[in-house]
């Protein structure tokens, strides 16, 4: 990654400034937040795809009602988070009690919650978005001012993030939720087993992830300034490439909030420094794409050549 | 041999009574729709209008299904197609009117090119030329495809990534390299001879209807009478039995997705012969309802289980549905709503259906103790 970085220097000037790498974290901070989520549900072996739909949903439904009664930054956070954890539990339901694959339930429930809003809403964009929405992304934790009068600092949009990935991060390994987690993950039955409340565990997950993307959107409506219907939607993929690529084994049970970070970073990292390049936007996909086959190849493959002994049973 | 008899025996027993129900589900959608609109929906043109959709859907409803029958599944089909059907148009055009449409002309996108077909009144080649370049963008089509389902399946067997992730890079790899090549911009204007693929009819019979039947009948075949479908079941329902009982697990992946590929480059040709244009992203709603409808169809997901009568009997429901909520004006948005709910409710069902069955069994059994 510093390899590529200097390589990228050496075309781009502007990519190792300060400026870049605060603007990197800063966009990167919706998408950090939304790849936690989705994380944590890879990491209890499941996956989920009705995240960009969820948060989509709440997003609408938050700036829909805050637009006609005042309200402030806090109470869109909560109600974002709380249409988001209702739809969460939706999937939890299906998943837990009726055992059905996760890709299929969020892959059902993600057309049902988007096309439910779009057909109910007959004006899905809204530009009138209230004045404390923008204000937030605008703050800075600390900040100077540069040369040229550009000011540079830590956003709170980038706080947000690397507060719930501490707060992921010591959930994960220092309550008994969190090691269910990694045990329903692992090895469904033996979790079981073991005692753990696999009903209890399935519902955070996915309520979490609903959370999640509530925290999520209400940050991207604060740094785009309007509500459009698809825009969320499209990132589905650049935020399962981010996970795999932060190192979460797909079948559960491996991986850390730190890996899924750099996952975010190096995405976003990439994506920019094509920018910087110009290399024509077309190309995006095409390493993206790219990305997540390496990525994931690299790992599986490792694992056959660990395991080469056992090779015909794994077969 | 020994293989085949097992699972020719058990299989029938099986998917007879779930047929039944789809039979009846089908007659009964057609009633209830006969009754709400008759006019409409009984009308040739209608009728006739879903002879022309249900091919392509169909198609890629197969190519999925070949996919979860491994075990697996490919997300990437409809990227697969769009990528094949982008190249097979440049080709057809190239080849059609080599006077006056360089490569870039073309590239550039849909107005320059209309331009010059009505400016200077080109003619497409007529008789057999027009044959061959018809043949040959046929060709390019699924081998394109082809090599697109061998990546997926070496992808997935070889290197052993998770199918659903191998088919998600891969997914968004054509689609990215069909937006590099067309610039997000759509291909039209092919010669009046390859639409007869698409639209054309011999009598009342439309052309894609005969083709889909052709393609019905060799993935039946394919899958119950061959050595490789046999094997694809067989993978499906345990692969590390597969593997002891002698099957070579890679080979039968990476033919697997082969196949979904070919069967995705005969999509590709019915698509863009009956629209008459490719595009990027066209048909990507096309993704859900082909998983819905191989689920719907009787297809385990976790593969080994389900036949084509099955899948066939779900696409002529799902597209008898779809195109009643076409008549009583319900919107695309709306459309997914259901979509959504029937995959989550269909699945529930399957799930339940076999857990009433079982108790029911234990407790006659229990009785007669």
């Amino acid at each position: 990654m510093v390899a590529y970085s200097l390589i990228v220097n050496s075309i781009s000037k502007s990519f190792l400034t300060a400026e870049n790498m605060f603007d990197i974290l800063k966009s990167s901070s919706i998408m950090g937040v939304m790849a936690i989520g989705a994380f944590i549900v890879m990491l209890s072996g499941g996956i989920d795809i009705s995240f960009p739909a969820i948060a989509t949903v709440s997003m609408y439904v938050t700036v829909r009602i805050l637009e006609r009664f005042n309200g402030n930054l806090f109470l869109a956070f909560a109600m974002a988070s709380v249409f988001g954890i209702m739809f969460g539990c939706v999937n939890a339901l299906l998943v837990y009690y009726f055992n059905i694959p996760t890709l299929i339930v969020t892959l059902g429930t993600s057309s049902i919650f988007h096309g439910s809003m779009l057909s109910i809403a007959r004006i899905p964009h809204i530009y009138t978005v209230p004045g404390y929405f923008f204000e937030f992304s605008k703050k800075y934790i600390f900040s100077w001012v540069n040369g040229e009068g550009v000011t540079i600092g830590l956003s709170t949009m980038t706080c947000t993030m690397l507060i719930i990935a501490i707060l992921t991060w010591l959930l994960l390994h220092y309550t008994m939720l969190g090691r269910g987690i990694y045990a329903i993950g692992g090895n469904l039955e033996a979790a079981k087993r073991a005692g753990f409340n696999i009903m209890k565990i399935q519902f955070f997950v996915y309520s979490y992830i609903g959370f999640l993307s509530g925290i999520a959107s209400i940050l991207y409506v604060s740094l785009v300034r309007h509500v459009h219907p698809f825009n969320l939607m499209g990132m589905l993929l650049d935020v399962i490439a981010a996970v795999v690529l932060g190192g979460a084994s797909l079948a559960g049970g491996s991986g850390t909030v730190l890996g899924t970070m750099l996952g975010v970073g190096m995405i976003y990292f990439i994506k920019n420094s094509l920018i910087l390049m110009k290399i024509p936007s077309y190309w995006d996909p095409v390493v993206i794409g790219l990305i997540i086959i390496v990525s994931t190849g690299i790992n599986a493959y490792r694992k056959i050549l660990g395991r080469s002994g056992v090779k015909i049973i794994e077969a | 041999m020994k293989l085949k008899s097992i699972l020719s025996g058990k299989r029938p027993a099986i998917t007879y009574s779930k047929n039944m129900t789809f039979i009846i589900v089908l007659i009964v959608v057609f009633v209830v729709l006969s009754i709400l609109q008759p006019t409409k929906f009984l009308s040739s043109t209608n009728l006739q209008q879903m002879a022309f959709q249900i091919p392509e859907f169909g198609v890629l409803a197969l190519a999925m299904m070949v996919a979860m029958l491994s075990g697996g599944i490919d997300l990437s089909i409809i990227a697969v197609t769009n990528l094949a059907g982008i190249i097979a148009a440049i080709v057809l055009l190239s080849l059609s009117y080599p006077e006056s449409l360089d490569l870039s002309m073309l590239l550039k996108g849909i107005m320059a090119e209309e331009a010059a077909v009505t400016e200077l009144a080109l003619q497409p080649p007529t008789g057999l030329k027009m044959f061959i370049i018809i043949l040959a963008t046929i060709s390019v089509a699924i081998g394109i495809a082809g090599v697109c389902g061998l990546l997926n399946g070496v992808l997935v067997s070889v290197i052993r990534i998770p199918p659903i992730l191998a088919t998600l890079g891969t997914m968004k790899l054509y689609e990215g390299i069909s937006l590099v090549i067309t610039k997000g911009s759509p291909i039209t204007n092919f010669p009046k001879p390859f639409l007869f693929i698409g639209s054309g009819t011999i009598s009342v019979i439309p052309v894609p209807m005969i083709i889909f039947i052709v393609c019905v009948a060799a993935v039946s075949m394919f899958l119950n009478r061959t050595r490789l479908g046999f094997s694809i079941y067989a993978v499906g329902e345990n692969s590390i039995a597969a593997r002891f009982s002698g099957l070579k697990n890679t080979n039968v992946l990476i033919k697997t997705y082969l196949v979904t590929g070919l069967l995705a480059g005969v999509a590709t040709i019915l698509i863009i012969s009956r629209v008459d244009s490719v595009k990027v992203g066209y048909g990507s709603s096309f993704l859900l309802q082909a998983v819905l409808v191989v689920i719907l169809g009787g297809v385990s997901y976790l593969g080994g289980i389900g036949n084509v009568a099955g899948v066939v009997l779900g696409i002529f429901i799902l597209r008898a549905i779809s195109s009643g909520f076409n008549i009583i004006g319900f919107s695309n948005h709306f459309r997914n709503v259901i979509w959504g709910s029937m995959l989550v409710f269909v699945t529930i069902i399957n799930y339940i259906i076999p857990k009433i069955a079982e108790r029911l069994r234990f407790k006659t059994h229990s009785a007669d103790m």
